[in-house]
C-alpha cells in the first residue's frame, strides 16, 4: 500500500484495530519525510537489545558482533523533554458522519484515529503521552507517561471511545486545565460547539498554565458545506432539539456564522500563540502530523 | 346583502381547504435527518426560521384565498346595499334626471329607479316625471306600469333643471291621500339640475329623498361654445368659427373637423391642456350651414354644434325714428341681411315676435309704452336715447328705468372684433360713470362707462346715447355700420338659435302645407290658425341640427350649461331637509370581476414568493470549502 493512501481516511476507516492504524499512518508518514524528526536527539546509551528484522541495520553494534557474533542493536535512554496531553471530545455531536460519502470516518473515529497516530508518534519519540477524554465532563484521564507499554493502555481506551451526551467543553477544558499541572503539550480534538467565548477563556487557561497548545477543530465535509438539497427536519444529535428548515435558504447564512465563528477563533488563537487547526473528516491525516511536528520543532 | 348568480359553484368550495390539507401531509413527510449540533443554526433560527415559516403560512393562506375567490367569482357574487326606501306602502313621485348629462351613467340612475319601485309594497302608486317630457300628462300608476316606463326611458338630449318636476311633484303629492307621500329625485348630481333645492324646502307632509352619483363626472371633452366672428359680416369681410371646448378629466387630444353644409372643410388635432381650449377656423364666405364636431367620447351628445352662418331670412329690424334717425337707418340697411322697416310709434305696440326680431327706437327721451307693450310680448327692444348724456345717472332719470335692475358688469366679446384703436374712437363726451347695482352693462366704453345696458326682467337694451353727426365723430367713421348692425344682432340674438328641448315657432301668411325638416324628419305640415294668422310648431326639439320651416331656418343645439361639472353639496340639501343617498347604496354591484381580480393577486403573489425563493436558493449557493 502507498503512503498516501496509508493516511486518507477511507483507508483508515477500513481497517480494524487502532494499533494498526495509527502505526500504519505514522510510519506512512515517516516513510515519506526526507528527515527523521527524531534524528539526532541526544540520548545515552542503556541497554542491548537482540536485533529483530526492521530494525535498522546503522544501529547494530559492530564492536558487540565481533565478540559474540550475533547481532545487537543499542538502545539509549532517551531524556523525555516533552509531556503531551491528548485531549479528545467525546460529546454526542462528534459520532456525526456526513452520509454522502460512503465509509467515511465520523469526526470522533477521525480524531481517535489522529489522536492514537499522534500518540503512536509520541512514544515512538520517547515523549510522554497522557490522554483524557470528555463530553459533558472529563470521562477519561491517563496521565502522560512516555513507556511503549502505555501506549497499549491509550489505543484500548481511544478504541473504547464512544459518543456521550451534550457538550460542555468550556467546563472540561477548565477542569484538564486545573488537572494538567505540569507543562507539556496540550492536543485538542474537538469541533468546538460550545460558546466562543467560553471556549477561548477556557483555552487560554491552558496559555495561562504554560502550555503549548495544539487546537484541532475537526468538522465532517457536511457541515462546512451545509450541502442538504430538500426541506428536511434536522435533529440536534445532542439535544434532540428539531428544527424544520430549507438548507437552501440558510446556507449563505450558516456559511457565514461557521466562517465568522472560524475567524474568530483563529484570531484570538494567534494573538495567546496557539495552533488553530480546522480540520475536515475528509482530509488525510498527514495535514494534522505536520502541524504536529511543525509545533515540536518549534518547542525544541 | 350578497347573493349569488351560480350559487351552485359554491359547492366546490371546500377545495379551499386542499393546500391546507396538502401542507398537513407535506409536515408529516417531511424527512427527518441527524445532524451534529444546530449550534450554527441557532442564531439563524430566530430570523431566517421566523420567515420561512411565515412564508409557508402566507402561500398557505395565498393558494387558500386564490381558490376562495376563483370559487366566489364562479359563482357570481352580487352585492345588493341596504335599500333605504324598501317595503314601504306610499304614493312615490319619481323624477328621473334625464338630461344628457347622465347619458354616461342612466343606466345606473334607471338601475336605481326600478329597484325603488321593484321594493315598493303592493298598493303603492308610482307617478314617473322625466325633465325633458311631458310634465303635465303625469299620472299615478302601479309600480309595475312605471318599471315598464322606467325601462324604456332613454337619456335626452336637451339639458333641464329638475325644477318644473320638482313643481309638479307637489301638486300630484297634493291630490294624493297616501299616509306616505314621498318625492324620490334620482340625478347624476349636477348642479345644473338640482342647484335650485338650495332655496327649497322640502314640505312637512312630504319626504324627500335625493339620489346622486356620488362618482365624479366622467373624462369628458364638450364643445362649449361656436360663434361666427364678426357675427354679421360686411360685404366681403372674412369670417370666421371660434369654437371654445372644456374637458373634465386629464389632458387630451381631441380631434376638431369642421362641415360646412356637411361637406368636411378641415379637420384639426388639438390638445386641450388647461380647463378650456379655443381654437378658431377661417370660413368660406359661401358656407351656410356650419357643423363643429368631436370625435366621439363618453358623453356623445354634447360633441357636436351647428351655427347658422347665412341662408336663414335676414335679421327683419322694425325702426321708429325721426328726421335725424336717417344715417342710423341707412347705416342698418348697408349690412348683409338685415331688412329695415319704419313704423309709426303707435304701430309699434302691436308688433309680434313673428313679424319681427328686433325693434330699434331712435330718439326716445324714456322707455316709450309701445315699446314696452312691444317688449311685453317678446320683441327684443333697442331704444337709443336722446340728448347728449352728461352724467349716466340721468339716463335713468330721464328713460325712468330703475337703476336697481342693473348688475355688474360682465365681459362682453361684442366689440371684440374691434382693434384698440379704432375702439379708442368710440367716445362719448362729458358722461359720468355708472356703477350698476343689477341689471346688466353689456358695453362699457374704453373709459370704463355703459354704453349698451340690458334691463334683463323685461328684454329691453338702452344705448346710452344717440348717434348723430353732431353729437359724436363716430358716424364718419366706417365702423359705425359695422357697429350698429352687430348690436342690433345682438340684441335680436336667440330668435335663431334655441337648445334642445326648446320649441319653434313660425307665424306664417296662408294655411298652405309648408315643408318642415328636422335632424331626423322631413314632411309637410298644414299651419294652425292663431291669433287671426297661421302658425307652424315645433314642440320640444329633441335633437340638435338644424330645423326648417318653410323658408326660416332655425339651429338648434345642446345647452352648454349641460357641460358643467360642478356638482350639488350633499351636506347643504340635507340640511333643507332632504335625504340623500349616494347613487351606489342602490345599484347593486357584481362582484365577480373584483373577486377574480383578487384571485388574481393572490395568484400573482404566490408566484412572487415562489419566484423569490427560487431565486434565494440560486444566489445562496454554497461556496467552496475553504479549509487551510
Amino acid at each position: 500500500m502507498r503512503r498516501e493512501e496509508l493516511l486518507k481516511p477511507e483507508t483508515l476507516a477500513s481497517l480494524r484495530g487502532l494499533d494498526l492504524k495509527a502505526r500504519l499512518v505514522v510510519e506512512g508518514f515517516l516513510e515519506g519525510l526526507h528527515r527523521s524528526p527524531y534524528k539526532g536527539f541526544s540520548v545515552e546509551f542503556s541497554e542491548y537489545r537482540p536485533y529483530i528484522p526492521g530494525d535498522e541495520p546503522r544501529r547494530i553494534d559492530w564492536k558487540v558482533y565481533a565478540k559474540r557474533d550475533r547481532f545487537y542493536v543499542k538502545e539509549y535512554q532517551e531524556e523525555t523533554n516533552l509531556r503531551a496531553m491528548l485531549l479528545v471530545d467525546a460529546s454526542g455531536s462528534m459520532a456525526y458522519r456526513s452520509g454522502s460519502v460512503t465509509g467515511a470516518l465520523s469526526k470522533l473515529d477521525y480524531s481517535v484515529t489522529l489522536a492514537a497516530a499522534l500518540a503512536y508518534l509520541l512514544i515512538k519519540q520517547k515523549d510522554a503521552v497522557g490522554l483524557a477524554t470528555f463530553d459533558t465532563q472529563i470521562r477519561g484521564y491517563l496521565p502522560p507517561r512516555s513507556s511503549r507499554n502505555y501506549l497499549q493502555m491509550l489505543l484500548a481506551r481511544l478504541e473504547n471511545l464512544k459518543p456521550g451526551g451534550e457538550t460542555n467543553l468550556a467546563g472540561s477544558l477548565h477542569g484538564l486545565a486545573e488537572r494538567t499541572r505540569k507543562r507539556g503539550l496540550v492536543i485538542i480534538f474537538s469541533d468546538l460547539f460550545d460558546d466562543p467565548d467560553q471556549v477561548l477563556l477556557a483555552l487560554r487557561h491552558f496559555r495561562h498554565r504554560k502550555h503549548e497548545v495544539i487546537l484541532f477543530h475537526i468538522l465532517d465535509p457536511m457541515e462546512e458545506s451545509f450541502d442538504f438539497s430538500s426541506p428536511m427536519r434536522l435533529v440536534d444529535m445532542e439535544t434532540k432539539k428539531e428544527a424544520s428548515l430549507d438548507p437552501r435558504l440558510v446556507r449563505a447564512e450558516y456559511h457565514r456564522a461557521l466562517e465568522g465563528y472560524r475567524l474568530r477563533l483563529r484570531s484570538t488563537c494567534s494573538e495567546h500563540r496557539i495552533d488553530y487547526n480546522p480540520i475536515c473528516t475528509d482530509q488525510s491525516l498527514e495535514y494534522a502530523l505536520f502541524r504536529y511536528l511543525e509545533k515540536r520543532r518549534r518547542l525544541r | 346583502m350578497i347573493n349569488f348568480a351560480n350559487p351552485w359553484y359554491l359547492l366546490f368550495m371546500p377545495l379551499a381547504a386542499g393546500p391546507l390539507i396538502l401542507h398537513l401531509l407535506s409536515l408529516r413527510k417531511m424527512r427527518r435527518v441527524e445532524f451534529s449540533s444546530l449550534f450554527f443554526l441557532r442564531r439563524l433560527r430566530e430570523r431566517r426560521f421566523r420567515w420561512l415559516r411565515l412564508r409557508d403560512l402566507l402561500l398557505l393562506i395565498l393558494r387558500t384565498l386564490f381558490l376562495v375567490f376563483l370559487v366566489l367569482a364562479l359563482a357570481g357574487p352580487i352585492w345588493r346595499g341596504r335599500f333605504p326606501l324598501a317595503r314601504v306602502k306610499a304614493d312615490v313621485v319619481l323624477i328621473l334626471d334625464d338630461s344628457y348629462s347622465t347619458s354616461a351613467r342612466f343606466h345606473d340612475l334607471k338601475s336605481t329607479a326600478l329597484r325603488l319601485v321593484d321594493e315598493l309594497s303592493a298598493g303603492s302608486s308610482v307617478a314617473l316625471l322625466s325633465p325633458s317630457g311631458s310634465l303635465w300628462d303625469t299620472v299615478w300608476g302601479e309600480p309595475e306600469f312605471a318599471a315598464e316606463r322606467i325601462q324604456a326611458l332613454a337619456s335626452s338630449r336637451s339639458g333641464r333643471d329638475l325644477q318644473a318636476s320638482w313643481v309638479q311633484s307637489l301638486k300630484l303629492l297634493d291630490k294624493s291621500r297616501a299616509s306616505t307621500r314621498r318625492v324620490v329625485m334620482i340625478s347624476d348630481g349636477q348642479t345644473r339640475a338640482l342647484g335650485f333645492l338650495k332655496n327649497e324646502r322640502t314640505p312637512s307632509d312630504v319626504e324627500t329623498f335625493c339620489f346622486i352619483d356620488e362618482a365624479g363626472f366622467p373624462a369628458n371633452t364638450s364643445i362649449l361654445n361656436a360663434g361666427l366672428s364678426p357675427r354679421v359680416p360686411l360685404p366681403g369681410e372674412e369670417r370666421f368659427l371660434r369654437i371654445r371646448l372644456g374637458r373634465s378629466g386629464k389632458k387630451v387630444e381631441r380631434t376638431v373637423s369642421l362641415f360646412a353644409d356637411e361637406r368636411l372643410l378641415e379637420e384639426r388635432r388639438t390638445a386641450i391642456h388647461e380647463g378650456l381650449k379655443e381654437i378658431e377656423f377661417r370660413l368660406p364666405q359661401d358656407a351656410q350651414g356650419v357643423r363643429v364636431a368631436l370625435d366621439p367620447d363618453s358623453i356623445p351628445a354634447d360633441d357636436q354644434r351647428f351655427v347658422l352662418a347665412s341662408g336663414s331670412r335676414g335679421l327683419r329690424v322694425a325702426f321708429v325714428g325721426d328726421a335725424s334717425s336717417e344715417f342710423l337707418e341707412l347705416a342698418l340697411k348697408v349690412g348683409i341681411g338685415v331688412e329695415v322697416q319704419r313704423v309709426s310709434p303707435a304701430a309699434a305696440a302691436s308688433l309680434s315676435p313673428l313679424s319681427y326680431d328686433l325693434l330699434i327706437w331712435d330718439g326716445a327721451g324714456g322707455l316709450p309704452a309701445q315699446a314696452a307693450a312691444a317688449a311685453s310680448q317678446g320683441l327684443p327692444v333697442l331704444i337709443l336715447l336722446d340728448g347728449d348724456v352728461e352724467d349716466v345717472e340721468s339716463v335713468f332719470k330721464s328713460s325712468g328705468i330703475s337703476s336697481d335692475g342693473f348688475e355688474m358688469p360682465a365681459p362682453s366679446a361684442l366689440f371684440a372684433d374691434l382693434k384698440e384703436e379704432d375702439r379708442r374712437q368710440i367716445k362719448i363726451a362729458r358722461h359720468a360713470r355708472l356703477k350698476p347695482a343689477g341689471g346688466k352693462v353689456i358695453v362699457s366704453l374704453s373709459g370704463g362707462d355703459p354704453l349698451l345696458l340690458a334691463d334683463t326682467s323685461q328684454g329691453i337694451y338702452y344705448l346710452a346715447t344717440r348717434f348723430t353727426p353732431l353729437n359724436t365723430n363716430l358716424i364718419y367713421r366706417a365702423l359705425f355700420p359695422a357697429m350698429m348692425q352687430r348690436i342690433a344682432s345682438y340684441v335680436a340674438k336667440g330668435q335663431s338659435e334655441r337648445l334642445i328641448g326648446d320649441t319653434l315657432r313660425v307665424r306664417v301668411r296662408s294655411g298652405e302645407a309648408l315643408f318642415v325638416e328636422t335632424p331626423r324628419l322631413h314632411y309637410e305640415i298644414t299651419p294652425r290658425q292663431s291669433d287671426g294668422g297661421y302658425v307652424v310648431e315645433f314642440t320640444r326639439t329633441a335633437d340638435a341640427g338644424f330645423y326648417r320651416i318653410g323658408s326660416e331656418t332655425f339651429v338648434v343645439n345642446p345647452d352648454p350649461k349641460e357641460a358643467s361639472f360642478a356638482k350639488v353639496n350633499a351636506v347643504e340639501l340635507r340640511n333643507r331637509g332632504f335625504k340623500v343617498y349616494p347613487l351606489g347604496a342602490s345599484t347593486p354591484r357584481k362582484l365577480w370581476l373584483f373577486a377574480l381580480i383578487l384571485a388574481a393577486v393572490c395568484l400573482a403573489a404566490e408566484s412572487i414568493l415562489i419566484l423569490s425563493h427560487v431565486f434565494a436558493s440560486r444566489s445562496r449557493k454554497q461556496p467552496k470549502t475553504a479549509v487551510p
